[in-house]
C-alpha cells in the first residue's frame, strides 16, 4: 500500500504499533506526519484533565453503602423466599391440623393405646382419600393446600412458627375460609354430640 | 494505617483469590467476597463514571449503581471476560443512560481541574481551570460512543481490544471512533474562546 495512513493506521501509529512499511510512509510523507502530530496534540491536551482523588475516607464510605445496598437486595430477596417458605409452611401447618382433626374425627373413639395404633394402621393415607370423609369440596380444600408444597416448604412445616396457622388462615380466600370453618364445625358438633 | 482501598472487613481468606474466585464465592452465597470485589475495583469505576459526570456526587451514585447492577447481575457473568472489563461495561452503560437522561450539569472547577501544580502562579491556575472546563465541555459534546472511546482509551489507557469489549464493537470500530474523537474534539476546542 503506498497512499496516506487511513484513521486506523493513524491509531497504530499514535499508539506505536504501525507496521514497517507504513511507517516507512509516515516517515517521508508530511501529509501523514501532520495529522499524526494532531491527533497527539488532542490526547495530550485531553490527558491533562484530571480526576480530583476524593479524600481517603471516601473509599471506606464509598465500599461501605456498597455493601448496605448489596446487603439490602440479599434481604429482600431472602424476604421473599422466606415469605413463601412461610406461607407454604402455614398452608401446610393448617392443611395437617385439617386431616389430623377430619381423621380423629371419622376413626372410632379409641378405648387404649393399642386399639388406637390399630385404627392409625388401617386409616387411609394422604394420596386415598377416606370414603367416610364429610365430602368431596371438604377433602378437595384440604389437598389443595398440600398440592402445592414442595420438598423445602414441606420440611419447614415440620416445625411450624408460633402464629403460622394463623397467618395461613388469612391467605385463604373467602370460600375456603368458609368452607373450613363448616367443616371444622360440623366435625366439633358429631365428636361433642 | 489501613490502606483505604482495601477492604476493612470480613473477607478473611479471600484476600488471595482472584477475581473469578470471588465471583464463584459470591456465587456460592459470600457475601464479603463482593466486599474484596468493591475494594478492588471501585477507583477505576468511579474515575470512569466521574469522566462522564463530571461532578463527584453523581460519580459516585453512578458507581455505587454499578456495583449493585454487578451484584443482581453476577449469575450472567461471563468469564471469558475479565471481570473489570465486565464492570467497566457496566460503568459506562450506567453512565451513559444517565448523562443522556439529564441535561449537563453546570462545570463546577473544583470538581474537575488539571493536575495540582504546586509552582503555578494563581493566575496560571484560572488559566488552567478554564482550560479543563474547555476540554470538558468539548469531550461531553461528543457522541456517545466517540466520547465513551475517549475516556477509556485516554484517561484509562485501556487496550482497543479491551474497549471494544466494554461497548460490544470491533477494534476496527473503536478505532474508527477513536480517530473521529480526537478530530472532533480538536475542532471542539477550536471553536470555544
Amino acid at each position: 500500500m503506498t497512499g496516506h495512513l487511513t484513521p486506523d493506521e493513524q491509531i497504530d501509529s499514535l499508539d506505536g504499533t504501525l507496521g514497517p512499511d507504513r511507517a516507512a510512509h509516515l516517515d517521508g510523507c508530511q501529509t501523514c506526519r501532520d495529522e499524526v502530530a494532531r491527533l497527539r496534540e488532542t490526547v495530550d491536551t485531553a490527558r491533562l484533565v484530571d480526576v480530583p482523588d476524593p479524600s481517603p475516607l471516601f473509599w471506606q464510605h464509598h465500599a461501605a453503602r456498597i455493601s448496605e445496598l448489596v446487603a439490602g437486595e440479599s434481604i429482600q430477596r431472602s424476604r421473599s423466599a422466606w415469605t413463601y417458605a412461610a406461607w407454604a409452611g402455614s398452608a401446610a401447618a393448617v392443611a395437617a391440623a385439617g386431616l389430623i382433626f377430619l381423621r380423629t374425627a371419622s376413626t372410632p373413639e379409641p378405648s387404649s393405646l393399642a386399639v388406637g395404633l390399630q385404627a392409625r394402621d388401617a386409616s387411609p393415607t394422604l394420596s386415598e382419600p377416606a370414603g367416610d370423609l364429610p365430602d368431596e369440596r371438604a377433602w378437595s380444600v384440604v389437598e389443595d393446600l398440600g398440592g402445592e408444597i414442595d420438598g423445602a416448604a414441606a420440611t419447614a412445616a415440620l416445625t411450624p412458627a408460633t402464629g403460622a396457622a394463623d397467618l395461613a388462615l388469612e391467605d385463604l380466600d373467602s370460600d375456603e375460609q368458609a368452607e373450613l370453618v363448616r367443616v371444622l364445625q360440623r366435625e366439633l358438633k358429631r365428636k361433642t354430640g | 494505617m489501613m490502606d483505604p482501598e482495601q477492604p476493612a472487613s470480613s473477607a478473611e481468606g479471600l484476600d488471595s483469590r482472584t477475581d473469578e474466585e470471588l465471583v464463584g464465592a459470591c456465587l456460592d452465597g459470600r457475601r464479603d467476597a463482593f466486599d474484596l470485589i468493591v475494594a478492588r475495583h471501585q477507583k477505576s469505576v468511579y474515575q470512569i463514571c466521574f469522566r462522564f459526570a463530571g461532578n463527584h456526587a453523581d460519580a459516585s451514585d453512578l458507581s455505587q449503581e454499578t456495583f449493585l447492577r454487578a451484584w443482581r447481575g453476577l449469575r450472567s457473568f461471563r468469564r471469558q471476560a475479565a471481570l473489570g472489563t465486565w464492570l467497566h461495561r457496566i460503568a459506562v452503560n450506567a453512565s451513559l443512560n444517565r448523562v443522556s437522561s439529564r441535561p449537563p450539569a453546570a462545570e463546577n472547577v473544583d470538581d474537575l481541574r488539571l493536575p495540582d501544580d504546586r509552582t503555578e502562579t494563581p493566575a496560571d491556575g484560572v488559566i488552567r481551570g478554564q482550560r479543563a472546563a474547555s476540554v470538558r465541555r468539548a469531550i461531553a459534546a461528543l457522541p456517545d460512543r466517540q466520547r465513551a472511546t475517549v475516556i477509556l482509551r485516554v484517561y484509562h489507557e485501556l487496550p482497543h481490544h479491551e474497549i471494544a469489549a466494554i461497548l460490544g464493537s470491533s477494534v476496527g470500530s473503536v478505532k474508527a471512533n477513536f480517530f473521529h474523537a480526537l478530530r472532533n474534539l480538536r475542532r471542539l476546542l477550536g471553536e470555544q474562546p
